[in-house]
């Protein structure tokens, strides 16, 4: 089974947890996020990566360009652990 | 993503989380001891903001969240609801963005072949260039 796939099956199964009535407001909210021109304005391919600098979780400052002298990063954007 | 660490790091790439999470909340403790990858802390969504990924939680959705047990305020330490919409990029020694994705829906991720394969590009490229 594909990422993609296995995400689906959880997204479905996911459905049958919860009120319909909340499952309605979900989905609507990330129909209208879609519509809102956030994808659209989004850095995308061959734009130029911000530079910056961030705290790790030792504490420690961590930058772009720094993390770059070693090779290409993955950045990966999320929402939180929860 | 994380299940792609060996092959990331093969094409001599890294792998680094950001979440709008406290440094506290990002990892706990016993996670801490035992990254293999950095997970960065972006307070305030300032980094995402450059990336121009941030949304507002809508306010319908705020009680539901609370249902699922999730406290949002407390994990980013503070009351704005702000949220990056899930966004993985591959970012080259330039600086250049050579894949991106980005979804509203955040059930959704990158395929990892994708990733794979932009950072295969790279290091062909890299090659070539001597």
């Amino acid at each position: 089974m594909s990422l993609a796939e296995e995400l689906a099956r959880l997204s479905e199964a996911f459905k049958g947890q919860i009120p319909a009535d909340q499952y309605e407001v979900m989905l609507r909210a990330t129909q209208n996020l879609a519509k809102s021109g956030i994808i659209e304005s989004a850095l995308k391919e061959g734009d130029i990566a911000p530079e910056f600098v961030l705290p790790n979780a030792l504490g420690s400052s961590v930058s772009l360009s720094q993390l770059l002298k070693k090779g290409p990063v993955v950045l990966s954007f999320y929402r939180g652990g929860w | 993503m994380q299940l792609e660490l060996p092959r990331i790091s093969e094409l001599g790439a890294r792998l680094v989380a950001v979440s709008p999470q406290t440094p506290d909340n990002s990892v706990s403790t016993a996670e801490r001891m035992k990254l293999t990858f950095e997970v960065l802390s972006d307070v305030g969504n300032r980094v995402a903001r450059q990336f121009g990924i941030v949304f507002v939680l809508p306010e319908e959705l705020r009680p539901i969240y609370t249902g699922f047990g999730i406290d949002i305020p407390a994990a980013n330490g503070d009351e704005t609801f702000e949220l990056p919409i899930p966004a993985t990029y591959v970012i080259d020694r330039d600086r250049k963005i050579r894949m991106a994705f980005v979804d509203a829906d955040y059930t959704r991720r990158v395929d990892p072949e994708v990733v794979i394969s932009a950072l295969r590009e790279i290091g062909d490229q890299e090659m070539n260039e001597g």
